[in-house]
């Protein structure tokens, strides 16, 4: 699944969205000045030096998530990303994980709608053996039937820790396939249960022959490495592996939107009250990519969660909600959300607490922004790319996510500047774009009424 | 995530904290002493144009139950405006100059860590000084942090995870301050009131129990001055007194029930002072028992043979009146039982017949190998530095620390695995409707 935050920022204090801002589209000042090539097998390779530690990340993003999984076999991209842990014929069973932790490594993998990542962190001696074992399960996975069925297991428990014993994802889950009524990111990245439990060993099996291939990847790897010794350890290790000629990612696209739609999600875990909209956007590589970077301002303005609008009018001044803010996920390949989010003060309606949220919506359309509020939320943002050059990670994930969604290494390292351009007037045309009804899903999720 | 183990993410960073410290040697940590008399070590890196500065003032549960959350409430309440700021004032400040300053309470420290690029350093020195010393704590703020801290102790009673942990040490520590949790119930924080938080701050905010770590960008020479600038104003007084030390935890069963799929487990019980020389053999034994779901005894056999759960893992903690070995996994219902039943099974069998040659030899070279790979960034640095001195330990010993792993013998490994490992004493939290099991103990 994909991970919300890093560490390093988070610890800074940065709010989660401008995290999300920043990891999401082109992202982070001339700062991680990268080195970048591509082998003969079409395998893109991008290296971040970074010499505080001793240590190298090697990151390998996949250009499969689960937005590239066919109806009826939801779930099937993450289940294969467990199963990518499996041993080959090189390397038996939990042999690369004991190789990793031997050297005080750690390692781990993430999915998401549009891609699939798996990273290790190791002292720099290590690269060549992570290598190595990175490029063997590429093609030579060998998965036997007991794998498969003891893995569905362990997948199926993650589906209840995450989406079984957590009423908020069931509420995320219901608003976006109420959000996306024709495109794939309705589906949940772990899948449905029912899918999932379904999965057949052919189907597995097939996925990783069609997809896991030098020439739909991105190799990122940073650290304490040498550009040269990158290359020549990208060609032992990963050029060998023959491509397969991908084909393009087609999906089916959303059409325009139609109604503003409402959902209440009751459980009876729930004690207080949680409020969500979404709004269909443009994403860094959709339809109106030119707004990306307005978006990613306004979500600062309105959605800040320390002094963002929502922030200051529910939170602060009205008493209305405990928390209120913004995000906007600015990196998928097709049309994202823009997000709102409030929790009411004890005693406050939901229905008061939307009509503060709406007042404060209409308040935007009519009066605008200030261009001092657009120039000091862009300080803010342009300091982020300073905090993301302080750890080893936040770079490999900024730029392998831009690169495996089809942006590039000159997005990542303009950012700074083209968000500096974003004038107010350019915020006011993106929120006048978004922020309508009928791109909207509006999602309550409440305690269940006591029986009659 | 394959593998991601949220919940246990504190509690394994308490165990790399705890930890003493290898980098390029001794010499990379400085200590700086100030004109008026602080103390920090310094690590400086100026890589990157950013300094972080990392600090703790020692607690020790003087918070009475009935004012339960009052430390946190403070935690909250001192970036909630001081000196010239207005709680607006404050935060809008921290926002422009992208400063991240942030507080904690603990049930053994209160603490603070703050951040700013090089170009902000002045303006952040500032704001934390009057944050230390000049919160305004105004009372249309305490009620808005109060409905917040009382909106997210609700909630957190609906998560299986947190209940469980809840419950585990109100069982443990029944009648001690480790029992009660340092935020509060809804009840307790809707009680407070501006005096407690007061008294609170007055009590710990005091110079002999502060320690404080700085790593980035920042010279020796310019720290000592800051460190007078930020903590000079505070009183020169004691902190407040040691804990008694914690009870026993008894042995036993307590089953939550929680509607869902799934039953979230939480098992342990009294672990190995952080002090006691068997200290990094108890790590070691640790690590093989539960320190990482793939290579370790219990991920091996709950995840990896049988599929029953998505993660499990077991810690150390090192609280100072009563350390703690405690585990956590969730599986479903039906499976409870027997996921139970490994636990205690392989629990045993560690302590009877100790680790392999290969498993001691495995989990000493990550042991050893890990502490450098998870310092990259500025804030981890300093934190580390701050754990060092909390823990006693000395600078050079940052050098150290592999042969000390590293001379582990197997003669003791298995001595300490016995004297860690005691299935009988386990006692267990089970949130959720697991088949087959009842309660030995009462659930408070």
């Amino acid at each position: 699944m994909a991970s919300r935050c890093s560490d390093a920022l988070c610890r800074a204090g940065l709010g989660l969205a401008l995290l999300l801002a920043l990891i999401a589209a082109p992202a982070a000042a001339k700062v991680f000045a990268p080195t970048t090539f591509r082998l003969a097998n079409g395998l893109e390779v991008v290296v971040i030096e970074n010499h505080r530690v001793p240590a190298a990340v090697q990151m390998i993003w996949y250009k499969v998530g689960a937005a590239d999984e066919v109806a009826g076999e939801s779930g099937l991209a993450h289940f294969f990303e467990h199963l990518m842990f499996k041993g080959t014929e090189k390397t038996p069973p939990g042999a690369f994980g004991a190789l990793v932790r031997r050297n005080g490594g750690n390692e781990n993998a993430f999915t998401t709608w549009d891609h699939t990542a798996y990273y290790q962190v190791v002292p720099r001696e290590q690269l060549g053996p992570v290598m190595a074992a990175e490029a063997d399960r590429m093609t030579g996975l060998r998965l036997t039937g007991t794998d498969i069925e003891t893995e569905r297991q362990v997948v199926l428990e993650e589906w209840n820790e995450r989406v079984g014993q957590n009423p908020g994802a069931r509420l995320g889950q219901a608003m976006a396939a109420a959000l996306y009524r024709n495109h794939p990111y309705g589906r949940p990245i772990i899948g449905w249960r029912h899918e999932i439990a379904a999965l057949d060993h052919d189907t597995v099996r097939a996925f990783y022959r069609q997809h896991y291939a030098p020439d739909n990847a991105v190799l990122v790897v940073a650290g304490d490495v040498d550009p040269d010794e990158v290359r020549a350890l990208a060609e032992q290790h990963y050029g060998p592996v023959p491509p397969t000629r991908q084909g393009a990612r087609v999906r089916p696209q959303e059409p325009p939107p139609l109604a503003a739609v409402r959902l209440t999600v009751r459980d009876e875990r729930v004690k207080d009250p949680t409020w969500r909209r979404s709004y269909l956007a443009p994403s860094a590589h959709s339809e109106g990519r030119e707004h990306t970077h307005a978006l990613q301002v306004l979500a600062e303005i309105l959605g800040d969660g320390s002094v963002g609008r929502l922030a200051k009018a529910l939170v602060r001044g009205g008493e209305t909600a405990t928390a209120a803010g913004a995000w906007y996920e600015s990196g998928r390949i097709d049309l994202t959300g823009f997000n709102l989010y409030a929790i009411p003060t004890a005693g406050v309606s939901l229905e008061a607490l939307e009509a503060a949220v709406d007042a404060e919506i209409a308040r935007l359309l009519r009066e605008g922004v200030t261009a001092e509020e657009v120039a000091a939320t862009v300080r803010r943002m342009q300091a982020a790319a300073v905090y993301a050059r302080d750890d080893l990670q936040t770079g490999a994930r900024v730029l392998g996510e831009a690169l495996v969604n089809g942006g590039s290494v000159g997005d990542v390292e303009s950012w700074p500047e083209r968000i500096a351009a974003v004038t107010p007037e350019a915020v006011m045309a993106a929120a006048r774009l978004v922020l309508k009804p009928e791109r909207s899903v509006t999602g309550l999720l409440l305690a269940k009424e006591p029986a009659s | 995530m394959r593998r991601l183990l949220p919940v246990m993410v504190a509690l394994i960073l308490a165990l790399i904290l705890a930890l003493p410290v290898r980098a390029a040697g001794s010499d990379a940590i400085v200590e700086v002493v100030s004109p008026g008399g602080i103390t920090a070590w310094l690590r400086p890196d100026s890589s990157v144009p950013l300094v972080a500065l990392t600090f703790e003032f020692r607690e020790g549960g003087s918070v009475p139950p009935q004012k339960a959350g009052a430390a946190e409430l403070a935690a909250r309440m001192l970036t909630e405006g001081a000196g010239e700021w207005d709680g607006d004032g404050f935060r809008q400040a921290l926002a422009d100059n992208a400063i991240g300053l942030s507080f904690s309470a603990g049930q053994d420290s209160f603490s603070g860590s703050l951040t700013a690029l090089t170009a902000n350093r002045n303006t952040a020195v500032r704001l934390l000084r009057a944050a230390l010393a000049e919160a305004r704590l105004d009372e249309a703020a305490l009620r808005q942090q109060k409905a917040r801290l009382i909106a997210e102790r609700r909630r957190s009673e609906t998560r299986p995870n947190s209940i469980a942990y809840r419950t585990w040490f109100r069982l443990a520590y029944r009648g001690h301050p480790y029992g009660q949790p340092v935020r509060g119930t809804p009840e307790t924080v809707a009680g407070l009131e501006t005096a407690d938080v007061r008294d609170f701050l007055g009590r710990v905010l005091t110079r002999q129990g502060l320690v404080v770590g700085v790593a980035g960008d920042i010279a020796a020479a310019e720290l000592a001055p800051l460190l007078d600038a930020v903590f000079g104003g505070l009183p020169d007084r004691p902190p407040p007194a040691a804990l008694p030390p914690a009870p026993e935890p008894p042995a036993g069963l307590a089953i939550v029930p929680y509607p869902g799929p799934q039953s979230v487990v939480v098992f342990g019980h009294a672990g190995i002072p952080r002090s006691d020389p068997d200290w990094y053999a108890a790590l070691v034994v640790n690590q093989i028992l539960g320190g990482s779901t793939f290579t370790s005894r219990l991920g091996q056999e709950v995840r990896e043979r049988r599929g029953l759960a998505y993660g499990i893992g077991t810690g150390l903690s090192d609280r100072r009146a009563g350390a703690v070995l405690l585990g956590r996994t969730a599986t479903r219902s039906d499976a409870v039982k027997e996921t139970v039943d490994i636990i205690a099974a392989e629990w045993r069998r560690l302590a009877e017949a100790g680790p392999t040659a290969d498993e001691l030899a495995d989990a000493k070279a990550y042991l050893i190998g890990s502490f450098p790979l998870g310092l990259d960034s500025t804030g981890d640095i300093a934190a580390v530095l701050v754990d060092m001195q909390s823990a006693g330990l000395p600078r050079d010993y940052w050098g150290k620390r592999p042969e000390v792993i590293g001379a582990i013998d197997p003669a003791t490994a298995r001595r300490v695995a016995r004297r860690l490992l005691r299935p009988d004493a386990l006692l267990s939290v089970i949130v959720g409707t697991p088949d087959g099991l009842a309660s030995t103990l009462p659930v408070p």
